[in-house]
């Protein structure tokens, strides 16, 4: 088994996979009632997974909105959270990952679908974990002050003010490059009020049409794909969060078309 | 606004008494044995009925059984600070004739994402047991509660004299549960949503309330991040005679408010005035806000500007000389604009704002603001590495203005020692006192030493401090002043502070006082942990996290102490035996360990 299909009894809740997702595609079988249904859509899980979802309806309308991370230059594809899920996320990030329950006396754990190598998942994620871990104990044992790195951990609930004060600092003007057009242009994403307003916008402003957008596959047929980054720095798909959210986080846009956004349309 | 009001009085004491008293009170003095029993009891009854305080009811209820029973006969405020102390049958058995419930559920850190969103805090099995047994309640205020639309529609249905309910810092709960409780309590009084999560259901929850005249009083829904219908708002306004407290939501606009200021001005006495912001640009000539507010005569309290068009701000100048309370926080105003405002504002008390204001403002307020007593200046931008626009300059001048000034919230990115010095001479009224530096472990920016003295004086100089938060750089020194001087602390927040566990042990043995200890990221373990085991039955709560605590110890602590319950949150379920505790969640508890406990929570 290279990963690459697999095949699982029917009695577990099941996805099949259908094409070759790149490295670090990080799959569950989680969420048996809502994806198995359609054998080839790959479902990207988040990383830790809280038990209550199972039993909780009303949370998952919560956590339904998610969010691709495509960071570029290491070409991996992780599901961020929104801010409900980003609570349980952003306290979890010292856990080690999944903690599966016993769900109709199925462990779901020995479904879950991996890619890659058995073991070398599980590397990763230790040392993801130690490495924010001793992060933290080096903080406490030197009792210095943190050098600043380029890519400082961000430290969960420092400083403590209550996320709804945090929206504040809005950013309204945004620049927008778009891949093969010779100078950037910038735009005010507060004249706009919802997506298709700022799409049409952008449409018009770089002369090209966008494809159809679904929660799930993105933006299909026309290889031109929307993407924004966001107050971490990270590359996300535009179209996942609620507006107010997005025009809160965007820090520039970027129109993603040609070859790379081919490679993610056929990912995807 | 009640962003982490605290209560003064101590929590409920529940613990001494046993739940049943037999009839014969042998305890009372003799010559009360030769009057029947229930005579004596309902003399008690009629005298006990007029205590009011928390604090003279617990004692009373400590004299005799025959006390004890009586007192949980007629109290009828009941506070709780700990949901998990006890359980809600527990409550039902001891005070019968409850008409008002305070309740509080998750400690103040899982409002900073240090706590999984699912922990509990459930508000159901309160409302089931109390929909049989007080079916008078009226009144029910929530703080960091979990509570569902379900939980709502079986509190709207169960008390048919329900007025009050006030959800505050609460979640799990959105538009159609608000909905229910609108149309279906038709005494209610009192809605507040403050601070809360409130999920968008795409309910028009404002046409809810019955058609006809509303007992309202005060509607506060800053915090819902949903459109209203306005329209409906207009006419519940219109038959809302006795409305006097009214907070919008930013979806309201300034003509929309204005409009609202058109019918019922005279009477409201606190104005949440939404996003103040103009929601239809096109209109050529805007209305005249300042008319409008002109007529506000009786507001004393004015919030919201959620958007603020800082071009329209000058039309709150009417009120702004018999303005008690004012909240900017949600609006990045200069200090060019503010200054003018705040020189009017000589009654004010209580005032938050962002540090948006800079020190210059902080200054204007000082000149202006004699009365003040309490102050929240909130970052802007809440980030270690920014340049702070206020700083030891602006709480210098505070000090030395406001000289009655009692609570204090202070988001900063540099402090020096001789500002809180000099507060601490200055301001001897002080009961609360947070100090958050925003950038962890920095010294005194000017000196280059560490942070003691300021803290040091603060608990030495300001002898009725009950509340403290610290930042900054702070060794064991700090630690040691407050054990030695802060004997009426009852509630301590340490973050990324001390050198070792004596630090700990100093407050543990020092604090006789000490409720509620909140700890994240010092590196506090074992040792300071059995330190404080005299302590522990006699607080509310002790949290820590990302310390130096081990599995063993905790567990240790957990046998010695039966009535403690040990939550250890987010070690490692697959691993019992795995040493490190992340979080550490400790309380007494009547009733033994909750059953509500999720998956990612051991109890020891």
């Amino acid at each position: 088994m290279d990963g690459q299909s697999v095949y699982v009894p029917p009695l577990f809740p099941c996805l099949i996979l259908a094409s070759h997702p790149p490295d670090n595609f990080y799959l569950s079988s989680f969420y048996p009632n809502f994806y198995a249904s359609s054998p080839t859509f790959i479902y990207l899980s988040p990383l830790f997974s809280s038990s209550t979802k199972l039993t909780n309806e009303k949370n998952h309308n919560k956590n339904k909105r998610r969010i691709l991370r495509w960071k570029p230059h290491k070409n991996i594809l992780v599901k961020k959270k929104t801010t409900q899920e980003h609570r349980e996320n952003d306290f979890l990030i010292l856990k080690k990952t999944m903690t599966y329950e016993k769900v109709n006396e199925l462990n779901l754990k020995d479904t879950e679908l991996r890619l890659g190598l058995p073991g070398t998942e599980q590397a990763k994620e230790e040392q993801e974990v130690s490495c924010v871990r001793s992060n933290k104990r080096q903080l406490q044992s030197d009792n210095e002050e943190e050098s600043t790195s380029p890519t400082k951990t961000q430290i969960v609930g420092w400083p403590p003010v209550r996320s709804y004060r945090k929206n504040n600092n809005s950013v309204s003007y945004v620049k927008v490059s778009m891949d093969g057009a010779p100078y950037l242009r910038k735009i005010d994403l507060k004249t706009y009020k919802n997506y298709p307003e700022l799409l049409k916008a952008l449409e018009n402003m770089f002369k090209f049409t966008i494809g159809e957008y679904s929660e799930r596959e993105g933006y299909k047929g026309s290889g031109v794909i929307p993407t924004y980054e966001d107050k971490d720095g990270d590359w996300m798909l535009v179209g996942d969060v609620p507006w107010d959210m997005f025009s809160s986080s965007c820090k520039r846009l970027r129109i993603m078309k040609g070859s790379d956004a081919l490679a993610l349309d056929s990912a995807l | 606004m009640s962003e982490d009001d605290e209560d003064q009085s101590p929590a409920t004491d529940l613990r001494s008494q046993p739940p049943c008293s037999p009839n014969k009170s042998r305890n009372c003095i003799s010559s009360s044995q030769t009057f029947p029993d229930h005579v004596l009891e309902n003399v008690l009854e009629n005298v006990l009925q007029f205590l009011d305080s928390r604090c003279d009811r617990n004692a009373a209820s400590l004299v005799c059984k025959l006390w004890w029973k009586v007192e949980g006969l007629t109290r009828s405020e009941v506070f709780i600070g700990n949901c998990y102390a006890l359980s809600p049958a527990r409550l039902t058995q001891r005070f019968k004739r409850v008409r008002s419930l305070l309740l509080k559920g998750k400690p103040r850190f899982a409002d900073f994402n240090l706590m999984p969103a699912d922990w509990g805090a459930n508000f159901a099995p309160w409302v089931s047991t109390m929909a049989k047994a007080y079916p008078w309640l009226e009144k029910v205020d929530l703080k960091r509660m979990f509570v569902t639309d379900d939980d709502l529609a079986l509190l709207a249905e169960s008390f048919p004299g329900f007025k009050e309910l006030i959800l505050v810092c609460c979640e799990g709960f959105g538009t159609s549960g608000i909905a229910v409780v609108a149309n279906k309590c038709r005494k209610l009084k009192v809605l507040d949503l403050i601070e809360s999560d409130v999920t968008d259901d795409e309910v028009d929850w404002v046409s809810c309330f019955p058609e006809d005249v509303t007992c309202l009083e005060s509607l506060a829904f800053d915090c819902v991040e949903a459109p209203i219908n306005f329209k409906a708002l207009e006419g519940l306004v219109g038959r809302s005679p006795l409305l006097r407290k009214l907070r919008l939501n930013r979806f309201v606009s300034l003509e929309e408010v204005h409009r609202l200021l058109l019918l019922g001005a005279p009477q409201l006495t606190s104005l949440g005035t939404g996003s103040f912001s103009r929601g239809d640009q096109s209109q050529q000539e805007p209305p005249d806000y300042a008319a409008a507010f002109r007529a506000c005569k009786s507001v004393v309290c004015l919030s919201g500007f959620r958007e603020l068009m800082p071009e329209y701000l000058p039309a709150i100048l009417p009120v702004c000389a018999n303005l008690t309370s004012l909240n900017f926080s949600y609006a990045n105003i200069s200090p060019d604009m503010f200054k003018p405002i705040i020189h009017n504002c000589h009654k004010l008390q209580i005032f938050w704002a962002l540090d948006s204001i800079c020190d210059e403002g902080l200054q204007a307020v000082a000149a202006t603001c004699k009365e003040l007593r309490e102050l929240r200046i909130f970052p802007f931008d809440p980030r270690e590495d920014t340049e702070g626009p206020v700083s030891e300059l602006g709480l210098q001048a505070i000090s030395e203005g406001c000289r009655k000034l009692e609570s204090l919230l202070y988001f900063c990115q540099h402090m020096t020692n001789a500002a809180l010095i000099a507060m601490s001479h200055n301001c001897p009224e002080l009961t609360v006192f947070r100090l958050c530096i925003m950038g962890r472990l920095r010294p005194d920016h000017v000196t280059g030493k560490a942070m003691d003295e300021g803290f040091g004086a603060i608990v030495k100089n300001c002898k009725k401090l009950t509340r403290l938060a610290v930042s900054g750089l702070l060794t064991d020194q700090a630690f040691r002043y407050m054990g030695e001087y802060g004997k009426l602390i009852r509630t301590l927040s340490v973050a990324f502070a001390g050198d070792s566990d004596m630090a700990l042990r100093h407050v543990l043995e020092g604090c006789p006082r000490l409720q509620k200890l909140e700890i994240r990221d010092s590196p506090f373990g074992d040792v300071a942990l059995r330190s404080g085991m005299h302590r522990y039955y006699n607080m509310r709560f002790v949290w820590m996290s990302a310390c130096r605590l081990t599995m063993g110890c905790c567990k240790d602590v957990a046998r010695a102490m039966p009535n403690l319950v040990v939550e250890v949150i987010g070690s490692d379920d697959d691993d019992v035996n795995r040493d490190y505790v992340e979080t550490l969640y400790m309380y007494r508890s009547l009733d033994g360990p909750r059953k509500d406990a999720p998956q990612f929570v051991t109890i020891l």
